[in-house]
């Protein structure tokens, strides 16, 4: 048997001759967060004998020690949805809408009844090892050490502790720079005598380097200034909320395609609803595939339906040992879209019942039988309206109304009553032959993927084409070039050129955030496609002159629908991708010396004239580390 | 394997205050952010005068007042924790949250402090260790909530508690004992016994952790002024 630790940031693993455990559980669940505390929870229900640890002094992850209030995405369905209930009707905090606090006292309530043992204050030091399984853990609860047997442990730390304890293959962030999402705390006061959370992104950090950890950590929450002597401020949240962490090779890896495309598992977990949620403002240098649908298809909140495989839980090649939570063995956008409160809840659930399953065949997790465990799943409510969920746009009333007001369009009926912050689906269904006519309107990006995701495209492109040479409308042309450039055919070029040309400032209304505007699509465009003689074109916006142009510093009515309202963000947005595709036309058609025309004083003229107007925490860093890795590029 | 001049256990204002004036200190904190603990859940709103007289202490007098957490006779508590951040930030203190304290060896010149946090398992060293932590006297929980006034005596006789007036008019602090209690129960606690008193008041928070008294000279529970505390460690 062998002791694995993570000892100054490597594994190290160390024999051991034998070893009496102080204590045995069917399952040790290591993180009391939202999925933790279901998997204790669920499988104490099943009949097994659990044991939750957990760091801190309390229980319940993000969604409580984050003072998440209320849920953003995720789909419904499991036992959570009773409690829920029970906060709705609830009236004795002053925020009564799932607050935070009535989510910890539910999450105490269900622990307690789940009849699970549960150590707090307590952290894991190793891991032991009989070859290639997990059957133990070495805990510390600040005065002693207690080593502890299990049939299964669960790493529900969210960041994956407990992994990187051990050898597995693990990547951290996205492949031009290993960056992840960016980090947010919640802020709660009362505005008059309105109760107000809310938070905005604090910019990157490194989890696993505890002094880049701490200082980003305390720095954000310095920044909190002018909500304290502005408002009638209550707190910040104790926990930092970090969307993302380490991911790592499992039996199965979920990628984000699979699920942008629809292809499904045969053995599903559970299942997420989300949108790609990626926070960053550096997406010139995002996965093309990525790009695709985010930068290029305006599809940023798109909810979509992720059946996650059971595989995606299990370390590759490593028994006794499953993650839960948002670390999963997927890549790092699909890291975005599969951690909503509701969805981590759910998860939880079912990985109790599995791990239940599991323990009392005496099997493997990928071993049990599949239909017994997605019928006692069902039941338990688990799969309710998620297996075939639909492609929506998700957002919420008071923008609704808002779109309404800026275009004039008539408002649907359905929605007239609703509140301010209600929720709202619009359906989505990609077939280009059924959404067509959206070519023709400000919203074009259902149909922009429907094109890219059509069977015959070469047949498509040449009737694009065809509609692009002929039309007189200049929405619809522009937007069949776009089309085309996604089909990757170069006879879009030429208009690409022209939007580029001629600064087209114009944003598409299919979503209420994140969206790009249309010379940056073609620039992105440009880049995959375009040939030498198009590096002129690239050539007067890397100019200093550029910075000149109106729409940097002139509010145009189409631009209302962007969060962004500082014209330094069209710059950097302009800049940003205009470099990318740059390097790109050069690497592929072998041009060697294009790092000259990237001068120190050049890069120095971008970062000051965008960050003078970006100068957040977050645009700062990403600015930087845009220049300093940007030759990267493939 | 650097050595720092001085460990510090704990990350109040006291530690703070020892950051200041030494360079080399590493301050060691086993929660997720600074340990405002003291004063966050609600300790004291009543300001207590403190004059500040070092350089540390009266820059950090100048963050207070640049957040106006001075008003009157009152403090406001809730911004503590942002104001340490503000000094920490500004000094560069080097701090290690979320970190568990493993073992502490006494060596033969210097002290080698282990720990466990996001890095995993680690050891650092320094020629001093101070332990700002508190003893855990006397706990209480401080449950601040939104009332009209005349709801307050029957609140307290519905606790066995003491209400105190909190930062802004009609906030106040229900302040009650927590022996026997972990951090997890009392909330569930209050909440049931709010529900079943039928109280009006609405709740806007409930702390993070209990408040305690200390007889630990470097700790800020042994104070009353947080400025008080940050100079008592600055004067080491």
């Amino acid at each position: 048997m062998i002791i694995s630790s993570l000892i100054n940031k490597k594994v190290v693993k160390r024999k051991v001759s034998s070893i009496a455990f102080d204590e045995s559980f069917d399952v040790v669940v290591v993180g009391a967060g939202s999925s933790g505390v279901f998997v204790c929870d669920s499988a104490s229900k099943e009949g097994l004998n659990v044991l939750l640890i957990e760091q801190s002094k309390t229980l319940g992850g993000m969604h409580v020690k984050g003072n998440v209030t209320g849920f953003y995405m995720g789909s419904n369905g499991g036992s959570y949805e009773s409690d829920v209930e029970k906060n709705n009707s609830d009236d004795v905090f002053y925020s009564n809408e799932s607050n935070y606090e009535l989510k910890q006292i539910r999450v105490v309530e269900r622990l307690k009844n789940s009849g699970a043992k549960i150590y707090i204050s307590t952290v894991i030091l190793g891991i032991y090892f009989d070859e290639n399984k997990a059957v133990g853990v070495c805990a510390f609860n600040g005065e002693k050490f207690i080593n502890i047997k299990a049939s299964f442990i669960v790493d529900a730390t969210s960041d994956g502790h407990l992994l990187r304890m051990f050898s597995v293959k693990k990547r951290y962030g996205r492949d031009f720079d290993g960056s992840t999402a960016p980090f947010t705390i919640r802020r709660q006061y009362l505005q008059g005598e309105t109760y107000v959370t809310n938070n905005s992104d604090s910019g990157h950090v490194n989890q696993y380097d505890e002094f880049d950890f701490s200082s980003k950590i305390i720095s954000a929450r310095a920044n909190a200034k002018k909500f304290v002597n502005t408002k009638k401020f209550i707190n910040l949240a104790s926990y930092a909320g970090i969307r993302e962490g380490l991911t790592f090779k499992g039996e199965e890896t979920l990628n984000y395609k699979d699920f942008i495309l629809r292809k499904h598992t045969d053995k599903a977990l559970f299942y997420a609803y989300s949108d790609l949620d990626k926070h960053g403002y550096d997406r010139a240098v995002e996965e093309e595939g990525f790009q695709d649908w985010w930068v290029i298809s305006n599809l940023s909140t798109v909810a979509v339906n992720v059946p996650v495989p059971m595989g995606a839980v299990v370390p590759k090649g490593i028994k006794g040992i499953v993650t839960a939570g948002r670390c999963l063995s997927t890549d790092c956008y699909t890291q975005g879209a599969v951690r909503m409160n509701k969805d981590m809840f759910r998860l939880g659930e079912c990985l109790g019942v599995a791990i239940s399953h599991a323990v009392k065949k005496g099997v493997d997790l990928l071993d049990i039988d599949y239909n017994k465990y997605r019928e006692r799943v069902s039941e338990l409510g688990c799969f309710k309206g998620n297996v075939d969920r639909d492609y929506a746009f998700q957002t919420n009333k008071a923008w609704y109304d808002n779109k309404i007001k800026v275009t004039g369009k008539i408002p649907d009926k359905k929605y007239e009553n609703l509140s301010p912050s209600s929720e709202i689906y619009f359906p989505v269904e990609f077939d280009i032959k059924k959404c067509y006519d959206l070519l023709y309107t400000d919203e074009p990006g259902v149909a922009l993927w429907s094109c890219y995701i059509y069977k015959n495209r070469k047949r498509l492109a040449n009737y694009l084409y065809n509609q692009m040479i002929s039309t007189e409308n200049k929405l619809y042309k522009y937007n069949l070039a776009i089309a085309l450039g996604l089909l990757k055919d170069k006879r879009s070029l030429y208009t690409l050129i022209e939007i580029i040309e001629n600064r087209d400032c114009f944003y598409f209304k299919d979503n209420r955030r994140s969206n790009q505007f249309r010379s940056v699509i073609a620039v992105c465009l440009l880049g995959r496609l375009g040939e030498i003689e198009n590096l002129s074109t690239l050539d007067k916006i890397l100019s200093p002159l550029e910075f000149e142009n109106k729409i940097y510093h002139t509010l145009e009515p189409n631009y209302m629908f962007h969060r962004h309202k500082d014209r330094n963000f069209l710059y950097f947005q302009m800049i940003t991708h205009t470099i990318v595709s740059y390097i790109k036309i050069c690497k592929r058609n072998g041009v060697t010396n294009y790092q000259k025309y990237l001068t120190d004083e050049k890069i120095r003229f971008y970062t000051d004239k965008i960050l003078s107007g970006m100068g957040n925490a977050q645009s700062i860093e990403e600015t930087q580390n845009f220049f300093k890795n940007v030759y990267k590029i493939k | 394997m650097k050595t720092y001049e001085i460990i510090v256990l704990g990350s109040g204002f006291t530690s703070l205050g020892i950051a200041s004036k030494y360079d080399s200190t590493l301050i060691i904190e086993n929660k997720e952010c600074l340990d405002v603990n003291f004063y966050e859940p609600y300790k004291s709103y009543k300001y207590t005068p403190f004059t500040p007289t070092l350089k540390g202490s009266k820059r950090l007098n100048e963050i207070f007042n640049e957040l106006n957490l001075f008003d009157g006779d009152r403090q406001n508590v809730n911004g503590f924790d942002v104001a340490l951040c503000n000094y920490a930030k500004e000094i560069g203190a080097k701090i290690l949250i979320r970190t568990v304290v493993v073992s502490i060896e006494k060596l033969k010149t210097n002290y080698k402090v282990t720990v466990y946090n996001n890095g995993g398992i680690k050891s650092y060293f320094s020629k001093r260790v101070i332990d700002t932590r508190s003893e855990k006297l006397n706990a209480s929980f401080t449950v601040l909530f939104v009332s009209d006034s005349k709801e307050i005596p029957y609140i307290e006789k519905a606790f066995n508690g003491k209400v105190y007036k909190a930062f802004y008019d009609g906030w106040y602090a229900l302040k009650i004992s927590a022996e026997n209690f972990d951090i997890n129960d009392i909330k569930v606690y209050v909440y049931d016994r709010w529900k079943s008193s039928n109280i009006k008041a609405k709740i806007l928070s409930m702390p993070t952790d209990f408040c305690y008294d200390s007889n630990n000279p470097y700790c800020d529970g042994f104070y009353l002024n947080p400025i008080e505390a940050f100079e008592v460690g600055e004067s080491l």
